[in-house]
C-alpha cells in the first residue's frame, strides 16, 4: 500500500465518520459542526484527483458560507425550552436504512464489477495542467468564458433569484 | 445469494466511486429518516457532496472532449446547492413562523 493509498484510505475514513456523525448524532450543532469536518476531508479528496480550484471553492462556499447558513437557522429556529435535538422519525427509519443499505449494495455491485480499465486516460493531460501557471483555476476560467458561457451566466441569474427570493421570503411583515 | 465482489483492480476510479456511494447513501438515509428540518438539509448536503466527488474523479481518470468538464459540473453543482440551501432555509424560517417548530412531523396541514 503505498502514500497515496494510505491517504485516500485515511481520507475516506475521515469523510464517513465525520458524516455517520452528522446523519446519527443527536445534538444537530455538533452534527453542524462535524459537517465542516465532513467538506474539509472532500476538498482534500478533490486536492487528491487534481482539482485543486474545485477544492478551494468547496472550502469557501460549503465549508464557509453553506455551514454558516446552517448554524444561523439553527439558532433562528430554536426554541428556548428544547436544544437542538434532532431525532428520527422510527417507522420510516428502518426501511430508509433498508432501502439505503440495498442501494449501497447494488452500487458497489455495479462499479466493482464494471471494467473501469487500469490507464488513467487523461491523468497525464490533467496532472500537466495542475502543474502548469495558474493550475486548474486557468483552465476552468478558459472554459467558463468559452464553452460554458452560457451556463455561467445563467448559474449568476439562478444566484440572483436565490437571494431575491430567501430575502422575501424571509422578511419580517411591516 | 450476496456474494461481495471486492475490488480487484488497483487503486484508481473506483475506490472513490464507492466512496462517494457510501457517502450518497448516508445522505439518504438522514433525508429520509431525520425529523428536524435543518438536519434533511445537511444530509442533503452530503448527498451533493458525493455526487461532486464522482463528478471530479470521472474527470481526473477519464477522458473528455473538452478539457475538466468534470470540474465544472461539480462547480456548478457548488454554486445551485448554496442557492438551493439560502431559499431552503429561508422556507424553515417561515416555517417555524407559522408552526413554531421545525419538526417535519408537526408540518402536516396539506396531508389527507
Amino acid at each position: 500500500m503505498d502514500a497515496q493509498q494510505i491517504l485516500f484510505y485515511g481520507l475516506a475514513a475521515l469523510i464517513l465518520g465525520s458524516a455517520a456523525g452528522v446523519v446519527f448524532l443527536k445534538n444537530t450543532v455538533h452534527s453542524a459542526f462535524l459537517l465542516v469536518l465532513t467538506f474539509g476531508s472532500i476538498a482534500a479528496v478533490f486536492l487528491m484527483l487534481n482539482a485543486d480550484f474545485v477544492a478551494m471553492a468547496q472550502l469557501l462556499v460549503y465549508a464557509g458560507a453553506v455551514v454558516i447558513m446552517l448554524l444561523f437557522a439553527l439558532m433562528l429556529t430554536q426554541r428556548r425550552e428544547t436544544a437542538v435535538i434532532g431525532g428520527v422519525n422510527e417507522s420510516r427509519s428502518f426501511v430508509a436504512g433498508l432501502t439505503s443499505l440495498l442501494l449501497f449494495v447494488v452500487y458497489f455491485r455495479v462499479v466493482s464489477a464494471s471494467p473501469w480499465g487500469t490507464a488513467d486516460h487523461s491523468r497525464t493531460v490533467i496532472e500537466a495542467a495542475v502543474k502548469g501557471p495558474g493550475g486548474t483555476a486557468m483552465i476552468i476560467g478558459q472554459e467558463f468564458f468559452g464553452t460554458w458561457l452560457l451556463p455561467f451566466e445563467v448559474a449568476s441569474v439562478l444566484l440572483l433569484m436565490a437571494l431575491i427570493g430567501a430575502i422575501m421570503l424571509a422578511k419580517r411583515e411591516t | 445469494m450476496f456474494s461481495v465482489p471486492s475490488i480487484q483492480a488497483p487503486f484508481g476510479l473506483p475506490h472513490f466511486l464507492i466512496l462517494a456511494g457510501a457517502l450518497f447513501c448516508l445522505g439518504l438515509y438522514g433525508v429520509l429518516s431525520q425529523r428536524h428540518a435543518v438536519r434533511v438539509l445537511m444530509s442533503l448536503e452530503l448527498m451533493l457532496n458525493a455526487v461532486n466527488i464522482v463528478f471530479v474523479a470521472f474527470s481526473n481518470y477519464l477522458p473528455s472532449a473538452t478539457p475538466l468538464r468534470g470540474q465544472i459540473f461539480s462547480l456548478f453543482i457548488i454554486a445551485v446547492a448554496a442557492a438551493e440551501t439560502s431559499v431552503a432555509l429561508a422556507i424553515f424560517l417561515l416555517m417555524y413562523k407559522h408552526f413554531q417548530s421545525v419538526d417535519m412531523e408537526k408540518v402536516e396541514t396539506l396531508k389527507w
